[in-house]
Protein backbone atom coordinates (compact mmCIF):
# COMPACT_ATOMS: atom_id res chain seq x y z
CA UNK A 1 0.00 0.00 0.00
CA UNK A 2 2.88 2.49 0.75
CA UNK A 3 4.87 1.38 -2.35
CA UNK A 4 1.87 2.80 -4.27
CA UNK A 5 1.03 5.76 -2.47
CA UNK A 6 4.82 6.47 -3.22
CA UNK A 7 4.74 5.27 -6.42
CA UNK A 8 1.62 7.75 -7.22
CA UNK A 9 3.22 10.96 -5.32
CA UNK A 10 6.88 10.31 -7.49
CA UNK A 11 3.82 10.77 -10.23
CA UNK A 12 2.43 13.77 -9.38
CA UNK A 13 5.96 15.05 -8.04
CA UNK A 14 7.23 14.45 -11.67
CA UNK A 15 4.10 16.39 -13.57
CA UNK A 16 4.95 18.82 -11.48
CA UNK A 17 8.61 19.32 -12.02
CA UNK A 18 8.02 19.20 -15.75
CA UNK A 19 5.45 21.55 -16.03
CA UNK A 20 7.67 24.04 -13.35
CA UNK A 21 10.88 23.53 -14.32
CA UNK A 22 11.29 21.89 -17.90
CA UNK A 23 8.01 22.58 -20.19
CA UNK A 24 9.02 25.91 -20.90
CA UNK A 25 12.14 24.64 -22.74
CA UNK A 26 11.20 21.41 -24.11
CA UNK A 27 7.52 21.95 -24.89
CA UNK A 28 7.34 25.88 -25.34
CA UNK A 29 3.68 26.98 -25.93
CA UNK A 30 2.28 23.17 -25.18
CA UNK A 31 4.08 21.62 -28.60
CA UNK A 32 6.77 19.28 -27.96
CA UNK A 33 7.21 16.71 -25.46
CA UNK A 34 4.01 16.36 -23.17
CA UNK A 35 5.83 14.18 -20.19
CA UNK A 36 1.60 14.19 -18.67
CA UNK A 37 0.68 12.46 -21.55
CA UNK A 38 3.55 10.13 -21.96
CA UNK A 39 2.69 9.20 -18.63
CA UNK A 40 -0.69 7.97 -19.04
CA UNK A 41 -0.14 6.17 -22.43
CA UNK A 42 2.71 4.14 -21.00
CA UNK A 43 1.07 3.53 -17.54
CA UNK A 44 -1.78 2.12 -19.87
CA UNK A 45 0.40 0.36 -22.32
CA UNK A 46 2.48 -1.31 -19.31
CA UNK A 47 0.20 -1.39 -16.41
CA UNK A 48 -2.90 -2.19 -18.00
CA UNK A 49 -7.04 -0.74 -17.88
CA UNK A 50 -6.93 -0.08 -14.66
CA UNK A 51 -3.60 1.44 -13.92
CA UNK A 52 -3.68 3.58 -17.18
CA UNK A 53 -7.16 4.62 -15.65
CA UNK A 54 -5.86 5.38 -12.54
CA UNK A 55 -2.72 7.40 -13.99
CA UNK A 56 -4.93 8.93 -16.42
CA UNK A 57 -7.05 10.61 -13.85
CA UNK A 58 -4.22 11.24 -11.40
CA UNK A 59 -1.94 13.23 -13.93
CA UNK A 60 -5.34 14.86 -15.68
CA UNK A 61 -5.79 15.96 -11.69
CA UNK A 62 -3.01 17.96 -11.45
CA UNK A 63 -2.18 19.34 -15.20
CA UNK A 64 -6.17 20.75 -14.93
CA UNK A 65 -5.17 22.62 -11.48
CA UNK A 66 -3.17 25.06 -14.19
CA UNK A 67 -6.56 25.89 -15.88
CA UNK A 68 -8.76 25.91 -13.04
CA UNK A 69 -11.79 26.69 -15.52
CA UNK A 70 -11.32 23.15 -17.31
CA UNK A 71 -10.78 21.15 -14.24
CA UNK A 72 -12.26 17.86 -14.50
CA UNK A 73 -12.22 17.86 -18.38
CA UNK A 74 -8.73 16.93 -18.54
CA UNK A 75 -8.98 14.38 -16.49
CA UNK A 76 -11.64 13.02 -17.54
CA UNK A 77 -10.05 12.62 -21.03
CA UNK A 78 -7.00 11.61 -19.80
CA UNK A 79 -8.41 8.35 -17.81
CA UNK A 80 -10.40 7.53 -20.85
CA UNK A 81 -7.20 7.53 -22.98
CA UNK A 82 -5.12 5.80 -20.28
CA UNK A 83 -7.82 2.52 -20.46
CA UNK A 84 -7.59 2.89 -24.27
CA UNK A 85 -4.19 2.15 -23.88
CA UNK A 86 -4.37 -0.52 -21.19
CA UNK A 87 -7.21 -2.47 -23.70
CA UNK A 88 -4.79 -2.10 -26.57
CA UNK A 89 -2.27 -3.67 -24.80
CA UNK A 90 -4.67 -6.05 -23.50
CA UNK A 91 -6.64 -6.86 -26.89
CA UNK A 92 -4.02 -6.01 -29.54
CA UNK A 93 -0.14 -7.82 -30.49
CA UNK A 94 1.61 -4.79 -29.68
CA UNK A 95 5.46 -6.52 -29.96
CA UNK A 96 6.95 -4.58 -32.94
CA UNK A 97 8.03 -1.24 -32.47
CA UNK A 98 6.50 0.40 -35.18
CA UNK A 99 3.10 -1.13 -33.93
CA UNK A 100 3.91 0.87 -30.66
CA UNK A 101 4.81 4.03 -32.05
CA UNK A 102 1.59 4.07 -34.17
CA UNK A 103 -0.05 3.34 -30.68
CA UNK A 104 1.40 6.42 -28.83
CA UNK A 105 1.19 8.52 -31.85
CA UNK A 106 -2.62 8.18 -32.05
CA UNK A 107 -2.98 8.46 -28.19
CA UNK A 108 -1.27 12.03 -28.47
CA UNK A 109 -3.09 12.90 -31.30
CA UNK A 110 -6.75 11.14 -29.82
CA UNK A 111 -6.20 13.15 -26.24
CA UNK A 112 -5.77 16.95 -28.42
CA UNK A 113 -8.65 16.31 -30.56
CA UNK A 114 -11.40 15.71 -28.02
CA UNK A 115 -9.14 17.78 -25.17
CA UNK A 116 -9.08 20.69 -27.03
CA UNK A 117 -12.40 21.15 -28.59
CA UNK A 118 -14.43 22.79 -25.61
CA UNK A 119 -10.76 24.46 -24.54
CA UNK A 120 -10.95 26.24 -27.34
CA UNK A 121 -14.50 27.36 -26.90
CA UNK A 122 -15.47 25.18 -30.26
CA UNK A 123 -13.84 27.86 -32.02
CA UNK A 124 -13.00 25.87 -34.82
CA UNK A 125 -10.39 28.30 -36.24
CA UNK A 126 -8.68 28.27 -33.38
CA UNK A 127 -9.21 24.44 -32.85
CA UNK A 128 -7.72 23.61 -36.01
CA UNK A 129 -4.36 26.15 -36.10
CA UNK A 130 -3.73 24.48 -32.59
CA UNK A 131 -4.08 21.54 -33.89
CA UNK A 132 -2.19 22.01 -36.28
CA UNK A 133 1.42 23.62 -34.98
CA UNK A 134 1.27 22.49 -31.53
CA UNK A 135 -0.35 18.75 -31.83
CA UNK A 136 1.68 17.93 -35.05
CA UNK A 137 5.08 18.23 -33.03
CA UNK A 138 3.95 17.05 -29.95
CA UNK A 139 2.64 13.71 -31.50
CA UNK A 140 6.19 13.00 -33.23
CA UNK A 141 8.02 13.82 -30.25
CA UNK A 142 6.01 12.62 -27.50
CA UNK A 143 5.79 9.22 -29.42
CA UNK A 144 9.62 9.05 -29.98
CA UNK A 145 10.38 9.79 -26.90
CA UNK A 146 7.92 7.17 -25.77
CA UNK A 147 9.51 4.53 -27.67
CA UNK A 148 12.70 5.00 -26.52
CA UNK A 149 11.38 4.96 -22.56
CA UNK A 150 9.77 1.68 -23.04
CA UNK A 151 13.07 -0.12 -24.80
CA UNK A 152 14.97 1.25 -22.19
CA UNK A 153 12.34 0.16 -19.30
CA UNK A 154 12.22 -3.52 -20.92
CA UNK A 155 15.89 -3.39 -20.86
CA UNK A 156 15.98 -2.91 -17.18
CA UNK A 157 12.76 -4.89 -16.55
CA UNK A 158 14.76 -8.29 -18.53
CA UNK A 159 16.05 -10.79 -15.83
CA UNK A 160 19.86 -10.79 -15.27
CA UNK A 161 20.18 -14.72 -15.59
CA UNK A 162 18.78 -16.30 -18.28
CA UNK A 163 16.17 -18.96 -17.55
CA UNK A 164 17.78 -22.32 -18.14
CA UNK A 165 16.25 -24.16 -20.74
CA UNK A 166 13.68 -26.97 -19.57
CA UNK A 167 15.34 -30.73 -20.25
CA UNK A 168 13.44 -33.03 -22.23
CA UNK A 169 11.54 -35.78 -20.15
CA UNK A 170 13.75 -38.89 -20.70
CA UNK A 171 11.50 -41.75 -22.11
CA UNK A 172 9.78 -44.13 -19.63
CA UNK A 173 10.58 -47.23 -19.82
CA UNK A 174 8.58 -49.85 -21.95
CA UNK B 1 -23.49 -6.46 11.13
CA UNK B 2 -20.59 -3.99 9.82
CA UNK B 3 -20.97 -0.86 7.64
CA UNK B 4 -20.39 -2.39 3.76
CA UNK B 5 -16.54 -1.76 2.88
CA UNK B 6 -16.48 0.30 0.04
CA UNK B 7 -13.63 -0.89 -2.66
CA UNK B 8 -13.43 1.03 -6.18
CA UNK B 9 -11.18 -0.75 -7.72
CA UNK B 10 -12.34 -4.35 -6.46
CA UNK B 11 -14.17 -4.93 -9.19
CA UNK B 12 -11.83 -4.86 -12.13
CA UNK B 13 -10.39 -2.62 -14.44
CA UNK B 14 -13.71 -1.06 -15.90
CA UNK B 15 -14.89 -0.34 -11.97
CA UNK B 16 -11.46 2.08 -11.90
CA UNK B 17 -12.42 3.51 -15.06
CA UNK B 18 -15.49 4.45 -14.47
CA UNK B 19 -14.68 5.67 -10.41
CA UNK B 20 -11.95 7.94 -12.09
CA UNK B 21 -14.65 9.07 -14.41
CA UNK B 22 -17.06 10.08 -11.85
CA UNK B 23 -14.90 11.94 -9.61
CA UNK B 24 -13.59 13.89 -12.65
CA UNK B 25 -17.31 14.81 -14.23
CA UNK B 26 -18.18 16.26 -10.39
CA UNK B 27 -14.85 18.38 -10.67
CA UNK B 28 -16.15 19.54 -13.99
CA UNK B 29 -19.82 19.95 -13.19
CA UNK B 30 -18.36 21.93 -10.08
CA UNK B 31 -18.85 25.79 -9.36
CA UNK B 32 -15.70 27.91 -10.35
CA UNK B 33 -15.29 28.60 -6.23
CA UNK B 34 -15.06 25.15 -5.80
CA UNK B 35 -12.49 24.73 -9.17
CA UNK B 36 -10.30 27.45 -7.68
CA UNK B 37 -9.70 26.34 -4.69
CA UNK B 38 -9.19 23.19 -5.09
CA UNK B 39 -6.77 24.33 -7.98
CA UNK B 40 -4.91 26.98 -5.57
CA UNK B 41 -4.14 24.06 -2.98
CA UNK B 42 -2.65 22.15 -5.44
CA UNK B 43 -0.53 25.02 -7.29
CA UNK B 44 0.74 26.03 -3.42
CA UNK B 45 1.60 22.08 -2.30
CA UNK B 46 2.95 20.87 -5.41
CA UNK B 47 3.62 23.55 -8.35
CA UNK B 48 4.96 26.47 -6.78
CA UNK B 49 8.26 24.98 -5.51
CA UNK B 50 9.24 24.35 -8.86
CA UNK B 51 7.90 27.30 -10.51
CA UNK B 52 10.14 29.66 -8.19
CA UNK B 53 13.08 27.22 -8.32
CA UNK B 54 12.59 27.32 -11.76
CA UNK B 55 12.42 31.45 -11.60
CA UNK B 56 15.86 31.03 -9.38
CA UNK B 57 18.36 29.34 -11.76
CA UNK B 58 17.12 31.93 -14.67
CA UNK B 59 17.37 34.54 -12.45
CA UNK B 60 21.58 33.26 -11.94
CA UNK B 61 21.91 33.05 -15.17
CA UNK B 62 20.72 36.26 -16.28
CA UNK B 63 21.35 38.47 -13.34
CA UNK B 64 24.69 39.95 -15.16
CA UNK B 65 23.09 40.60 -18.66
CA UNK B 66 20.09 42.40 -16.64
CA UNK B 67 22.80 44.40 -14.85
CA UNK B 68 23.96 45.79 -18.02
CA UNK B 69 21.06 46.18 -19.50
CA UNK B 70 19.49 48.47 -16.65
CA UNK B 71 22.74 50.74 -16.16
CA UNK B 72 22.26 51.53 -19.90
CA UNK B 73 18.50 51.96 -19.20
CA UNK B 74 19.25 54.00 -15.81
CA UNK B 75 21.64 56.42 -17.74
CA UNK B 76 19.09 56.63 -20.39
CA UNK B 77 16.23 57.53 -18.15
CA UNK B 78 18.21 60.34 -15.80
CA UNK B 79 18.86 61.88 -19.34
CA UNK B 80 14.78 61.24 -19.81
CA UNK B 81 13.78 62.37 -15.97
CA UNK B 82 15.11 65.81 -16.30
CA UNK B 83 13.32 66.40 -19.10
CA UNK B 84 10.14 65.02 -18.10
CA UNK B 85 10.43 66.98 -14.58
CA UNK B 86 10.12 69.93 -16.72
CA UNK B 87 7.68 68.83 -18.85
CA UNK B 88 5.99 67.74 -15.72
CA UNK B 89 6.27 71.30 -14.03
CA UNK B 90 5.21 73.20 -16.94
CA UNK B 91 1.91 70.53 -17.30
CA UNK B 92 1.17 71.32 -13.68
CA UNK B 93 0.98 75.16 -14.49
CA UNK B 94 -0.84 74.94 -17.52
CA UNK B 95 -3.10 72.94 -15.84
CA UNK B 96 -3.59 74.78 -13.41
CA UNK B 97 -4.19 77.91 -15.84
CA UNK B 98 -7.06 75.69 -17.33
CA UNK B 99 -8.30 74.42 -14.05
CA UNK B 100 -7.87 70.67 -14.69
CA UNK B 101 -7.97 68.00 -11.78
CA UNK B 102 -4.36 66.78 -11.04
CA UNK B 103 -3.95 62.86 -11.54
CA UNK B 104 -3.38 60.66 -8.86
CA UNK B 105 0.19 58.47 -8.00
CA UNK B 106 -0.05 54.70 -8.79
CA UNK B 107 1.44 52.23 -6.48
CA UNK B 108 2.48 48.70 -8.30
CA UNK B 109 3.85 45.78 -6.32
CA UNK B 110 5.77 43.65 -8.49
CA UNK B 111 4.75 39.61 -8.28
CA UNK B 112 6.29 36.42 -9.66
CA UNK B 113 4.61 34.18 -12.00
CA UNK B 114 4.54 30.76 -10.73
CA UNK B 115 2.23 29.25 -13.27
CA UNK B 116 0.54 28.85 -16.31
CA UNK B 117 -1.76 26.49 -18.49
CA UNK B 118 -0.19 23.36 -20.13
CA UNK B 119 -2.05 23.97 -22.75
CA UNK B 120 -1.31 26.11 -25.16
CA UNK B 121 -4.44 28.04 -25.36
CA UNK B 122 -3.62 30.38 -22.44
CA UNK B 123 -6.33 32.51 -20.28
CA UNK B 124 -5.40 32.28 -16.77
CA UNK B 125 -2.17 33.15 -15.12
CA UNK B 126 -0.73 32.41 -11.67
CA UNK B 127 1.27 35.07 -9.74
CA UNK B 128 2.65 35.13 -5.98
CA UNK B 129 2.00 38.41 -4.66
CA UNK B 130 3.73 37.70 -1.34
CA UNK B 131 1.51 38.09 2.00
CA UNK B 132 0.21 41.33 3.28
CA UNK B 133 -0.41 42.63 -0.11
CA UNK B 134 -3.61 44.21 -0.04
CA UNK B 135 -5.00 43.94 -3.46
CA UNK B 136 -8.15 43.76 -4.59
CA UNK B 137 -9.93 41.58 -7.43
CA UNK B 138 -9.91 43.23 -10.60
CA UNK B 139 -6.87 45.07 -10.03
CA UNK B 140 -4.76 45.35 -13.54
CA UNK B 141 -1.39 43.39 -13.98
CA UNK B 142 1.03 45.09 -16.45
CA UNK B 143 4.85 44.12 -17.20
CA UNK B 144 7.30 46.56 -18.48
CA UNK B 145 5.85 46.31 -22.48
CA UNK B 146 2.31 46.67 -21.65
CA UNK B 147 -1.14 45.60 -20.04
CA UNK B 148 -1.36 41.56 -19.20
CA UNK B 149 -4.52 41.05 -18.13
CA UNK B 150 -6.54 41.86 -14.37
CA UNK B 151 -6.78 39.73 -11.25
CA UNK B 152 -9.92 37.29 -11.33
CA UNK B 153 -9.35 35.64 -7.62
CA UNK B 154 -6.79 35.90 -4.57
CA UNK B 155 -5.78 32.64 -3.11
CA UNK B 156 -3.66 32.49 -0.21
CA UNK B 157 -0.05 34.37 -1.66
CA UNK B 158 -1.04 33.39 -5.02
CA UNK B 159 -3.69 35.38 -7.44
CA UNK B 160 -5.44 34.17 -10.37
CA UNK B 161 -4.78 36.70 -13.23
CA UNK B 162 -7.50 36.80 -16.23
CA UNK B 163 -5.12 37.40 -19.24
CA UNK B 164 -6.06 39.24 -22.31
CA UNK B 165 -6.32 35.94 -24.01
CA UNK B 166 -9.34 35.75 -21.69
CA UNK B 167 -12.95 36.15 -23.52
CA UNK B 168 -13.74 37.86 -20.18
CA UNK B 169 -11.21 40.70 -20.12
CA UNK B 170 -12.44 43.43 -21.99
CA UNK B 171 -10.14 46.76 -22.08
CA UNK B 172 -11.78 50.51 -22.88
CA UNK B 173 -8.79 51.73 -25.66
CA UNK B 174 -7.90 54.10 -27.81
CA UNK B 175 -5.44 54.48 -31.23
CA UNK B 176 -2.65 56.24 -29.10
CA UNK B 177 -2.65 58.50 -32.58
CA UNK B 178 -5.98 58.98 -33.72
CA UNK B 179 -7.43 58.80 -30.11
CA UNK B 180 -10.10 56.07 -31.87
CA UNK B 181 -11.82 54.88 -28.95
CA UNK B 182 -13.31 50.68 -28.57
CA UNK B 183 -12.70 47.55 -26.94
CA UNK B 184 -10.10 45.47 -26.80
CA UNK B 185 -10.97 41.68 -26.02
CA UNK B 186 -9.84 38.23 -27.89
CA UNK B 187 -12.77 36.75 -29.51
CA UNK B 188 -10.75 33.94 -31.61
CA UNK B 189 -7.28 33.48 -33.50
CA UNK B 190 -4.08 34.34 -32.67
CA UNK B 191 -4.53 38.19 -32.42
CA UNK B 192 -6.99 40.14 -29.89
CA UNK B 193 -9.28 42.39 -31.48
CA UNK B 194 -10.24 46.16 -31.12
CA UNK B 195 -14.02 46.29 -31.27
CA UNK B 196 -16.76 48.88 -31.63
CA UNK B 197 -14.33 51.40 -34.15
CA UNK B 198 -17.02 53.24 -36.05
CA UNK B 199 -16.70 52.58 -39.61
CA UNK B 200 -15.34 56.06 -40.14
CA UNK B 201 -12.56 56.17 -36.99
CA UNK B 202 -9.10 56.68 -38.08
CA UNK B 203 -6.83 53.47 -37.08
CA UNK B 204 -3.78 52.16 -39.45
CA UNK B 205 -1.63 48.94 -39.54
CA UNK B 206 1.13 49.77 -36.84
CA UNK B 207 -0.92 52.02 -34.63
CA UNK B 208 -0.02 51.63 -31.06
CA UNK B 209 -3.33 50.40 -28.62
CA UNK B 210 -3.21 52.12 -25.21
CA UNK B 211 -6.00 51.87 -22.57
CA UNK B 212 -8.32 55.19 -22.74
CA UNK B 213 -9.00 54.91 -18.87
CA UNK B 214 -12.91 55.27 -19.25
CA UNK B 215 -13.44 51.81 -17.71
CA UNK B 216 -12.40 53.23 -14.49
CA UNK B 217 -10.42 49.52 -14.36
CA UNK B 218 -7.38 50.19 -15.71
CA UNK B 219 -5.58 53.89 -15.52
CA UNK B 220 -4.87 55.71 -18.99
CA UNK B 221 -1.91 55.12 -21.35
CA UNK B 222 -1.03 51.48 -20.37
CA UNK B 223 0.22 49.98 -24.02
CA UNK B 224 -1.89 46.93 -24.95
CA UNK B 225 -0.60 46.24 -28.72
CA UNK B 226 -0.25 46.98 -32.27
CA UNK B 227 -2.54 46.93 -34.86
CA UNK B 228 -1.90 43.95 -37.45
CA UNK B 229 -5.20 44.69 -39.82
CA UNK B 230 -7.98 46.82 -40.57
CA UNK B 231 -10.88 45.56 -42.15
CA UNK B 232 -14.58 46.21 -42.27
CA UNK B 233 -17.05 44.31 -39.70
CA UNK B 234 -19.56 41.75 -40.94
CA UNK B 235 -22.10 43.61 -39.87
CA UNK B 236 -20.78 46.57 -41.13
CA UNK B 237 -21.46 49.19 -38.63
CA UNK B 238 -17.69 49.00 -37.10
CA UNK B 239 -14.34 48.29 -37.91
CA UNK B 240 -12.97 44.32 -37.58
CA UNK B 241 -9.41 45.43 -36.07
CA UNK B 242 -7.02 43.11 -35.10
CA UNK B 243 -4.17 43.50 -32.47
CA UNK B 244 -0.88 41.83 -31.82
CA UNK B 245 -0.10 42.19 -27.94
CA UNK B 246 3.14 43.89 -26.43
CA UNK B 247 3.07 41.50 -24.07
CA UNK B 248 4.44 38.03 -24.75
CA UNK B 249 2.48 35.38 -22.45
CA UNK B 250 4.46 32.42 -23.41
CA UNK B 251 7.85 34.02 -21.72
CA UNK B 252 5.99 36.38 -18.20
CA UNK B 253 8.35 35.17 -15.38
CA UNK B 254 7.71 38.66 -13.20
CA UNK B 255 4.58 41.25 -13.85
CA UNK B 256 3.21 44.37 -11.78
CA UNK B 257 -0.22 44.81 -10.19
CA UNK B 258 -1.20 48.36 -9.90
CA UNK B 259 -3.11 48.76 -6.81
CA UNK B 260 -6.79 49.54 -7.80
CA UNK B 261 -6.76 53.26 -9.20
CA UNK B 262 -9.12 55.72 -9.03
CA UNK B 263 -11.19 57.09 -12.08
CA UNK B 264 -8.92 59.87 -13.05
CA UNK B 265 -5.32 58.06 -12.71
CA UNK B 266 -3.31 57.97 -15.53
CA UNK B 267 0.25 56.14 -16.42
CA UNK B 268 2.31 56.04 -19.19
CA UNK B 269 5.01 53.43 -20.06
CA UNK B 270 7.53 54.04 -22.39
CA UNK B 271 7.76 51.42 -25.29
Amino acid sequence: MISRVVRWGLVVVSVAAYQGLLAEYLSPGGSGLRWDLLIVLLAGLTGGTARGALAGGIVGFVTDCLTPSSLGWGMMVKATLGAAMGMCRERLFLEQVFARWIILAAGVLAHDVVYLLPITDFDLRLYAQTLWLDTGISVIVTSIVGIGVLLVWQAVRKPATPVEPVKPRSTPPA
Amino acid sequence: MGFPKIRPFAAGPSAAYVWTVAVAFLLTVSGSRVKSSIASMVIQTAYAPFYSANNKIKRIFTVYQDNQKLLAWVVKLTAENVRLAEAGKENIRLRGKLDFKLRGELTVIPAEVVGSPAVPVRGTIWIAVGPARLLKTGSPVVTPDGLVGNISRLAGDLAIVRSLWDRNCRVAAIDRRSRAAGLVQWVSGPHLAFNYVPLDGDVAVGDTIISSGWGERYPKGLPIGVVQSVAVDSVKFFLWVTVKPFVRFETLEEVFVIQQPGPHDSLEITQ
